[in-house]
């Protein structure tokens, strides 16, 4: 008997300690914690917001029991939203030094809303920021949208020189325009650019299988910009950029459809020139790794 | 248009020739995804890079050796090149964000100790670089700009 109620004992602690463990802040939320990060050219923005679910409600603004027309208003809940920059931006064309900022918006029933960045950021959603004069104002349009149940921080559109950072819920949608500083110039002085222009026979190190050891780049200067392609085309690199990150050495940035550039190869790819008589006539290209690449050396 | 996975991939038809056909694209595409501080937030790409004054006296006696980077034979001859220009590496910010790790001074940190440059292709690019352009008579200065210009 005293056996069997030892055993028992046992196996009850043995069930105990196999009872999977609760995470020790596990809390249920109506509007749980989230955070949207967006890295663009070097600069960081995030957006750390607690997420209010609709839950069947069908008039999220100009409410009076809610968000009410005219309210100042943290797009979140709880504490209010805050955004961070690491660099400085543009926010719908109005400078955001870097910092940290809680986020409030001046709600309306017509035209555009008010985002309002306030650099007290731990600020609770109930106690909005009175005006003053550190706070930056921006214009914020607002549009239709499909409908989206969880408040939802986005980046929908992407681009090397920023993006649209949106704030959307049910089917409004706030949108800013990001505009970051650029890290590289691609444009170039035509007195600068014109010594590289030519043509330059194109050796490759190592050529890839029934790809040619040898081809022609050519290297012209049209809209500002230095810009070289290869003859037979390269069907991934078209025309591209020579972006200058140095004396003499380049790095080719590639463009899209739009005759933007969407990408610069750097560090994987950099023309590296050599001057005789203080003209370009060779040059190297290596990777990231160093290797050699190819060599180019100008054509009469 | 090929996409940039393809491209990564596959080499291309002419112009980049062999350019990227090579395994360590793809070590280098998963050593930057799993390393935060490695080339995700290079905190250098809007300002003048500050580098290092080499220490004096300083040697290569912390680099890593053959011995120790057994698993990673084809990095020796590169840690071996480093070691033999402590006072060049020493002289090189390295910019893919180890600069914010405690105890770091220069590139050539980079290659002691826990030696970053064993999984960071930033670091292994910038000493690459810094190795060749000292062997072809490169002054400290002239090889800071190049690894600027293309890890800056």
């Amino acid at each position: 008997m005293r056996h069997a109620l030892r055993a028992t004992s046992i196996a009850g602690l043995v069930a105990l300690l196999m009872l999977p463990p609760e995470p020790a802040g596990a809390q249920i939320r109506a509007s749980e914690l989230g955070t949207m990060t967006q890295l663009i050219d070097g600069t960081k923005l995030s957006v750390t917001y607690s997420r209010p679910r609709a839950r069947g409600r069908t008039r999220l603004f100009g409410n009076p029991v809610a968000q009410h027309w005219g309210e100042v208003w943290t797009p979140g809940a709880n504490w209010a939203t805050v955004f961070e920059v690491s660099k400085d931006i543009t926010l719908n064309g109005r400078p955001v030094p870097k910092g940290k900022y809680s986020v409030w918006m001046v709600l309306r029933e017509t035209g555009d809303w008010t985002t309002v960045l306030d650099p007290n950021w731990h600020i609770f959603h109930m106690e909005p920021p009175d005006s003053n004069a550190a706070q930056i104002r921006i214009a914020t349009p607002i549009s239709e949208a499909p409908y989206m149940d969880v408040l939802t921080w986005s980046m929908p559109e992407l681009s090397a020189g920023g993006g649209m950072l949106t704030m959307q819920w049910g089917t409004t949608r706030a949108s800013l325009k990001v505009g970051v500083t650029p890290s590289l110039e691609v444009t170039m002085p035509e007195a600068e650019a014109r010594p590289y222009v030519g043509r330059y026979e194109y050796r490759a190190a190592k050529p890839a299988p029934g790809a040619p050891a040898v081809s022609v780049l050519i290297v012209t200067y049209e809209n500002r910009t230095l810009k070289a392609r290869w003859e037979p085309n390269d069907d991934y690199f078209q025309t591209f950029a020579l972006i200058r990150v140095g004396p003499d050495i380049f790095a080719p940035g590639i463009y899209d459809k739009d005759g933007v550039v969407y990408e610069v190869l750097r560090p994987d790819m950099m023309f590296t020139f050599r001057r005789v008589a203080g003209r370009p006539v060779t040059f190297e290209v290596r990777l990231d790794d160093d290797a050699l690449e190819a060599t180019g050396t100008r054509k009469p | 248009m090929m996409n940039r996975r393809a491209f990564l991939s596959v080499a291309g038809a002419v112009g980049a020739g062999a350019f990227l056909d090579r395994p360590l694209r793809r070590v280098r595409s998963a050593a930057a995804v799993a390393m935060p501080m490695c080339g995700a937030e290079r905190p250098t790409r809007h300002g003048p890079v500050v580098h290092p004054t080499p220490r004096k006296g300083i040697t290569g006696a912390k680099v890593m050796t053959a011995a120790q980077l057994a698993k990673s034979a084809y990095l020796i001859p590169l840690f071996d090149g480093i070691r033999t220009i402590p006072e060049v590496a020493d002289g090189i910010h390295c910019s893919c964000g180890c600069a914010e790790l405690p105890g770091y001074y220069s590139l050539l940190s980079c290659y002691e100790g826990d030696a970053m440059a064993t999984i960071c292709p930033i670091c292994q690019g910038a000493g690459r670089l810094a190795v060749r352009l000292h062997g072809e008579g490169k002054t400290l200065e002239q090889i800071r700009i190049a690894v600027d210009a293309q890890f800056g």
